[in-house]
């Protein structure tokens, strides 16, 4: 339907009006030489090019009043009126901030930066490639204001969660859309966990794009840069435009190596004082450290192997201090980049291929990426141009490292090795008995929730695989000066696999060995039309658009379970003691219409004004069609006065406020019987979601003001907003009394608002031969939970974790962590129980604080000094807290080094619950921490820790030489460190930007991967 | 001209943009899931019947935080070998009990309503055996339930609402014996008939079966409320009796199980014992071995190091349980019947047995009813069809019926033996509710929740203490008398839950008693 309307347009065209190409070089005025990758493009349009390896553009542009922008990062971008001269050479001027750069924004409109009526801001696609990270949005973090990152700890392919502005779904996602050439992409991650619970976390979405592809990345944060992109950019944008092929002689090739190396920062602190046992006693079977000192006595050996020299020998007992250390090995990336271009006048290619080679400082976790990409742009003809591409993507990540209480997690397994047993003795992880079956070899055996943690990582393989295609074809045609029309099909096809063999005598969750695979298939296609008119009137410019787009996506689960295999460590289906498979999937369809105008007004004033009709089948009939609109307004008042004093610059202020309407997830609304297996003939069951019959589109209010002014020539620069976001009618399964026969039902309900405030300032210090550029960015943000339901006044975020749950609750601020804490009496004093023991909560009832930080920042300081630059950056995170349950599992088992305290017997400082007396009853550190830590239900209290923190982010020393005459043009080479060093963790034994996964459920981790500093270097010749 | 060609072209080029943006035709197909019903059709009743039959036992994955860790210990039939479960220490854990609450409504509790709803005569004429038989099974889960907390959402379950009340448990146990009244009343009419087929893992769908099971459920209430109402518990009682209970183990109640942990249908026990988180008790341990009971290796298996039968006390401390000579190794574990995991879809789940219907009619007898059988013949019976399922031949039951021997003492922290009664009925009233108490608790294994209520009801039979109470509200020397509220009822459903702590009539905590259970006089 969508290709025949274009074809209607198409064959009715008869537009006459004069084309006329333009040409040109572009130097550098530094020092002379042609600018290779300027960005040039018609300004109100959606085409443009970039400059050749020399240089020099071709562009046709619609007439002779047609304004050109010409824009590079670190110049001062250009706008220059075309006239009827075919050459336009222009000389770029070196600038620090990017005044009268060209953003592109929703819809993939190219619009100048000043005229935006909302907060953009751009980040140089070289932070994603050098100091790079495997996922690259991970380069974001600390250096964009408002932007919330939190990396995940499942090892090498760890999912990323990005929070723009705060969170304001409570049931839904908060994570940004990601936009990649004009096409929304998925950023699904397969399988997700959440919690100290723990599970698998996979790659998400975003991590599959290849940094070396990315020409720029614009984050859009407000409702009013995303209003036309509706639902999915609820939570903001990321705009991203990758590189095309440019016009030039011969074949352009850039080669880049990125090689780093990791070490983990541990800062879990063990005692290494007190061995293996209980009460003081050693005993060989124990998984705690409250035996007796490690002064070298001959103690029993622990092996079961009947077989082994060692068995029942005697060793000597004495602490392994690097047990934890010597687990790890330091983690390696490699990647090797190559990329082609190619291109006549009317024909550009594109062409990239990137190969990623990682292994992560678990042993066996490994990651092998395969990136491709082909894209072409052409002009079939004086008014059609096409541009067509191609992504293929490809990984697979052998043993993802399970996060949290999963049995899987290795991680739990080391972190509870008792300290006089070697790792030498423990890699011996396997033996065969007399019969030949292979049995683990561990100090416990059949241990509910002990393994030896060098099975787990050689014994338990798991193979993970992602195939994911992007394709998108694009068609533009020029119906007349200004007008123009483009249709655009993109799909987007993901398919992933996770098989896991678990070999016979892993203890509780594969006694009988296990096999297990997941398959799942994600499907989206976009249909899109745009139209669009660009024309200037005397002193009013006028840009408006207008399209459609329709969405399909769909999704396919399915997983077989081979729950026990008749003959040992033969991973087959046919194997299986008792097999089950499930399956489940999704369609959902979103048909959308959309408008646009800008109005500008001398060039100093600009309205814009959006509105946009959503169709989602996920909705009732009297509820599927939903419209928002948008408002905003920009004033440079620099432009418009020019009597301003010298030293400022340039000054606009904006304002904006936008809707943006939300749909649900497919099938909420009718009832659901499902069947099982069990019994003669079936189970069944009704679901337990009662269907929601008359749900309404969810809709987020934005309000936004903001000031960019900049001073002494640009030498100073501040740019500043205020926003207040209101998120009402949102869609919440909320919790019923589970004897009403439904556990939740979906309701329109809530206002969660999200106030806050973000300042960026440059400034360049030092200008000259040595140049000291600053970037600043602070960011605050207070998420309220204005109102739920008049009966409801606080919702679960998700359901009961071993030591959190996180709610909203009226009043108060989004994600609160609910947890057990110690029984006070008026005076604050802990009240203690007869056993000398402190009093605590019965359940996770007690408030603990937020996860979310009061305010993040990031400081980043470049220097250059001739062919040199070094750059380093400072980011933080003050406020919200972290609760560790690694720290209540390691302290009740007696690792801690705040264990040593007392184990002869302490007295708890508090008052008798029965009378108020003070506390005289001795108890030892073993009965106080197994009293409170452990893994079920710990009290929370003494585990949670403020999640504040800074540190040195990344540290790039470059070289960059350019050579005449040569076929290779240019080199950079630069040396790079990543997460080097803590200015300060208030959070001691945790890193707290580590998650356990991507949801809602955020601060609390439980045995994660620690994080990795990372040294490396970069090489890039160009040719 | 030009103009407006193009004028006609843009709006032709809008005019497809709406049409597509707003055609919705196929929404509702594409919003419709497949996978699962919409409907309850008729044909599906007894799907949704025959899980209701698993998941009212409690042997899905909430078995463990129901039954096992609480009245499991509390009837002293285990001890705790996990060092990190204070259950065994009467602690209160209200989140592991928020796991059986929501397990029990979730499922059994929702679905009972949906086939009540589904097969009431006054809707749907044609299936008043199924629905009597749902009837029957829904006084017997609930009873479970309600003698876990006391007042409990029950008249009003399945509202869809924001609140759910609660009864109180007087209420709840006058329901109870209407709907056995009226089950019983409708399945008259239906005898030699059968209802749910397959479906019915218990009895097949056999009405007759039914009616029988329905009788020793009246029976198993009438002794529960027999401290306070005794003249309706005597009402009741006789007329279960006369309608006839259980007598033969070929009534018994045995739900027969199926498949494997990733399907439902199976017997949680087998999934449970590989975990190596309990072990046979010492209360246990003494009167099976003191007894030299034929159940002792029916029931358990000799401890792994050394082949001896050995049982560990309840309630111990992290650092009791951590001794070596406590090792799991070293106490002994279920017998293969339940400790292998191959068993999980074979091994049988016992329900009601006729051990259990002559055991309570020898205790109506004691008490003077008309049971149509003297207490000691009921004793001897009890004994006999109990030894009996468990493979005993007869002339060892013959043996074991008279003898004079007494439970034995335990290594166990040296603990003298648990009582002094001899399997042989005695001759004074104390002696002989102490011995039928303590058969049927042996008899009953391994259910813990009559196991528990018969303790709470009777303070019987006399366990050993527990070592360590964390608990101060039940200290040492006291038995638990119910479990707490959870905090799912606190955060969804507090103002119901304040309520129903009120019909409880005291604090929300383990040593308030339930409404049939006031202290012995």
């Amino acid at each position: 339907m969508l290709f025949s309307a274009f074809l209607a347009v198409f064959v009715h065209s008869s537009s006459m009006a004069q084309e006329h190409k333009v040409t040109g070089t572009v130097i550098s005025a530094e020092d002379n030489t042609p600018m290779p990758g300027v960005y040039v493009v018609i300004k109100g349009g959606t085409t443009g090019t970039t400059t050749d390896a020399n240089g020099n553009y071709s562009v046709n542009v619609p007439g002779t009043d047609a304004v050109l922008f010409f824009s590079f990062i670190g110049f001062v971008s250009q706008e220059i009126v075309v006239g009827t001269n075919p050459v336009l050479n222009v000389t770029m001027e070196p600038e620090f901030t990017q005044l009268g750069e060209i953003v592109v924004t929703a819809l993939g409109i190219a619009k100048e930066k000043k005229a935006l009526t909302y907060a953009a801001q751009t980040v140089d696609a070289g932070a994603l490639q050098e100091s790079r990270e495997l996922n690259a949005i991970n380069a974001l973090g600390g250096k964009v204001a408002g932007l919330d990152l939190m990396r995940s700890n499942a090892g090498v392919g760890s999912a990323s969660r990005v929070v723009l502005r705060g969170n304001r779904s409570i049931a839904g996602n908060n994570q940004p859309l990601y936009v990649v050439d004009g096409v929304p992409i998925q950023n699904n991650t397969f399988m997700q966990t959440y919690g100290e619970g723990g599970g698998l976390t996979s790659s998400d979405g975003i991590s599959n794009i290849n940094p070396d592809d990315i020409e720029s990345l614009t984050v859009l944060k407000g409702a009013s840069a995303t209003a036309l992109y509706g639902t999915r950019a609820n939570n903001g944008a990321i705009i991203i435009t990758t590189k095309k092929g440019i016009s030039k002689k011969g074949i352009g090739l850039e080669y880049s190596l990125n090689y780093s190396i990791e070490s983990p920062v541990i800062l879990s602190k063990f005692q290494n004082t007190y061995g293996q046992g209980a009460s003081g006693i050693y005993q060989p079977v124990q998984e705690f450290d409250w035996g007796p000192p490690l002064d070298g006595r001959q103690v029993e050996h622990w092996t079961p192997d009947v077989n082994s020299p060692k068995y029942g020998t005697t060793y000597s007992f004495v602490a392994h201090p690097d047990n934890l250390k010597d687990f790890f090995q330091n983690a390696t990336n490699v990647t090797n980049t190559l990329g082609l271009t190619a291109g006549s006048e009317n024909v550009q290619a594109y062409f990239s291929y990137t190969n990623t080679n990682s292994k992560g400082i678990i042993r066996n976790n490994e990651l092998k990426r395969h990136n491709f990409n082909l894209r072409i742009t052409s002009k079939l003809s004086k008014r059609l141009s096409a541009d067509a591409k191609v992504t293929y993507y490809h990984h697979q990540i052998n043993n993802r490292v399970s996060t949290g209480d999963d049995f899987y997690n290795p991680m739990r397994a080391i972190l509870r090795q008792p300290t006089n047993i070697s790792t030498e003795e423990a890699q011996t992880y396997e033996y065969f008995d007399n019969s030949g079956f292979r049995l683990q070899n561990y100090w416990n055996p059949h241990s509910n929730g002990g393994e030896n943690p060098w099975w787990m990582i050689n014994r338990i393989p798991a193979k993970e695989t992602r195939d994911r295609v992007l394709g998108m074809a694009s068609l533009k045609y020029e119906l007349m000066d200004g007008l123009s029309i483009q249709v655009r099909s993109a799909i987007d096809y993901a398919s992933d696999a996770y098989a896991q063999q678990s070999y016979t005598d892993t203890y509780t969750i594969a006694d009988r060995g296990n096999f297990r695979t997941y398959k799942s298939l994600n499907y989206e296609l976009n249909n899109d039309l745009l139209i669009n008119y660009n024309k200037t009137f005397g002193d009013f410019s006028v840009n408006v658009s207008a399209g459609g787009n329709l969405l399909t996506q769909e999704w396919l689960n399915t997983s077989v379970n081979a729950g026990s295999l008749l003959k040992p460590n033969l991973f087959t289906f046919g194997n299986a003691a008792g097999l089950s498979a499930s399956e489940d999937g999704a369609t959902k369809k979103l048909n959308s219409i959309y408008g646009f105008a800008s109005l500008g007004y001398k060039n100093y004033l600009f309205l814009d004004l959006t509105a946009r009709n959503d169709w989602s089948s996920t909705l009732p009939p009297e509820n599927w069609s939903y419209f928002y609109p948008s408002a905003g307004l920009t004033w440079v008042i620099s432009d418009m006065i020019k009597s301003l004093p010298a030293f400022l610059t340039f000054a606009k202020v904006r304002a904006s406020i936008a809707q943006v309407g939300n749909d649900t997830d497919p099938y909420q609304l009718a009832p659901q019987f499902t069947f099982y297996q069990g019994g003669a003939n079936g189970y069944a069951s009704r679901g337990g979601t009662q269907p929601a019959t008359d749900l309404k589109p969810e809709i987020t209010t934005s309000k936004e003001i903001g000031a960019d002014i900049r001073f002494f020539q640009n030498r100073l620069g501040i740019d500043f907003t205020w926003y207040r976001s209101n998120s009402k009618n949102q869609l919440l399964g909320v919790s019923l009394p589970v004897a009403s026969g439904y556990n939740s039902k979906f309701i329109n309900a809530g206002n969660i608002q999200n106030t806050g405030v973000e300042l960026v300032l440059n400034g360049t210090p030092i200008k000259g031969d040595l140049t000291w550029d600053i970037s600043v960015n602070w960011a605050t943000n207070q998420s309220l939970v204005v109102k739920i339901t008049d009966e409801m006044k606080s919702y679960p975020l998700t359901g009961r974790q071993w030591m959190t749950t996180t709610i909203v609750r009226e009043g108060e601020e989004f994600g609160l962590i609910l947890t057990k804490k110690f029984l006070r009496n008026d005076a604050g004093r802990v009240l203690i129980d007869p056993n000398g023991k402190p009093l605590v909560s019965d359940g996770q009832t007690e408030p603990g604080g937020t996860y979310n930080p009061d305010w993040i920042g990031g400081i980043t300081n470049t220097f250059t000094w001739k062919a040199f630059d070094l750059q380093f950056m400072i980011d933080f995170r003050q406020g919200g807290m972290i609760y560790s349950f690694t720290e209540a599992n390691l302290s009740s088992d007696g690792f801690s080094d705040y264990t040593l305290e007392g184990r002869d017997g302490f007295v708890v400082d508090g008052v008798m619950a029965s009378d108020g007396s003070e506390n005289t009853i001795e108890i030892t550190s073993e009965a106080y921490w197994q009293h409170l830590g452990g893994r079920n239900t710990p009290t929370g209290e003494p585990y949670g820790y403020d999640a504040s923190n800074s540190r040195l982010r990344a540290l790039v020393l470059g070289y960059t030489h350019n050579f005449k005459n040569f076929p290779l043009r240019n080199l950079r080479i630069s040396l790079e460190g990543r997460n080097l060093f803590f200015l300060y963790n208030k959070a001691k034994y945790v890193d707290p930007n580590l998650a356990s996964g991507n949801s809602n459920v955020q601060g609390v981790e439980g045995f994660g991967l620690p994080s990795t500093r990372s040294i490396g270097m970069n090489l890039r010749l160009t040719f | 001209m030009k103009t407006n060609k193009l004028i006609n072209i843009l709006l032709s080029g809008l005019l497809v943009v709406f049409v597509f943006g707003g055609c919705t035709s196929d929404f509702e197909e594409i919003n419709t899931n497949k996978r699962v019903l919409a409907e309850l059709d008729q044909a599906t009743i007894g799907n949704v019947y025959a899980a209701t039959q698993f998941n009212g036992l409690m042997q899905g994955w909430d078995f463990q935080t129901s039954q096992n860790l609480f009245s499991d210990l509390y009837s002293q039939y285990y001890s705790n070998w996990q060092t990190k479960f204070q259950t065994d220490r009467n602690v209160l854990n209200r989140d592991w009990l928020g796991g059986a609450w929501s397990g029990f409504y979730g499922q059994a509790g929702k679905n009972m309503e949906v086939i009540l709803d589904a097969t009431d005569p006054a809707v749907s004429p044609g299936l008043e055996k199924q629905y009597a038989l749902a009837q029957i099974w829904k006084v017997f889960m609930y009873q479970r339930i309600t003698d876990y907390w006391g007042p409990i959402p029950y008249s009003q379950v399945n509202n869809a609402e924001n609140t759910v009340p609660y009864d109180s448990q007087q209420d709840i146990y006058a329901d109870f014996i209407s709907l056995l009244d009226a089950a019983t009343t409708m399945l008259a009419s239906y005898h030699g008939e059968n209802a749910y087929g397959t479906n019915d893992q218990i009895y097949g769908g056999d009405v007759d079966k039914w009616i029988t099971f329905a009788n020793t459920l009246r029976l198993r209430v009438a002794l529960r409320i027999s401290k306070v109402d005794p003249a309706r518990a005597k009402t009741q009682a006789e007329k279960a009796v006369a309608d006839g209970v259980m007598e033969t183990n070929d009534d018994n109640a045995i739900f027969q199980t199926s498949g494997n942990e990733n399907t439902g249908g199976w017997n949680a026990l087998c999934i449970m014992l590989p975990w190596n988180e309990f072990r046979m008790s010492a209360s246990m341990e003494s009167v099976l071995k003191g007894y030299n009971d034929p159940r002792l290796s029916a029931y358990f298996q000799p401890a792994v190091n050394d082949g001896e039968y050995r049982g560990m006390r309840n309630g111990l401390s992290v650092v009791q349980i951590s001794e070596p000579q406590r090792h799991y190794d070293n106490i002994s574990t279920m017998s293969p019947r339940w400790a292998t995991y191959a068993n999980i879809g074979k091994t049988p789940v016992e329900v009601i047995l006729a051990s259990e219907a002559y055991l309570l009619r020898a205790e109506g007898a004691l008490k003077g009813w008309s049971m149509g059988i003297t207490a000691e013949e009921a004793y001897n019976k009890g004994i006999e069809m109990s030894l009996e399922y468990w493979g005993a031949d007869a002339a060892t039951i013959a043996a074991y019926q008279q003898s004079m021997a007494t439970p034995a003492a335990v290594s166990d922290f040296d603990s003298p033996p648990m009582t002094n009664i001899p399997v042989k009925f005695g001759s004074d009233p104390a002696t002989q509710l102490e011995q039928i108490i303590t058969q049927k608790w042996l008899a009953l294994f391994p259910d813990g929740w009559e196991a528990w209520a018969d303790r709470r009801r009777l303070e019987l039979p006399k366990l050993y203490d527990i070592m360590v109470s964390d608990n101060p509200d039940v200290p040492v020397g006291q038995i638990m008398r119910r479990v707490g509220y959870v905090p799912g009822e606190m955060a969804t459903n507090k103002e119901a839950l304040d309520d129903g702590i009120v019909k409880l009539g005291g604090p929300d905590k383990a040593n308030t008693r339930l409404w049939w259970d006031p202290p012995l006089k």
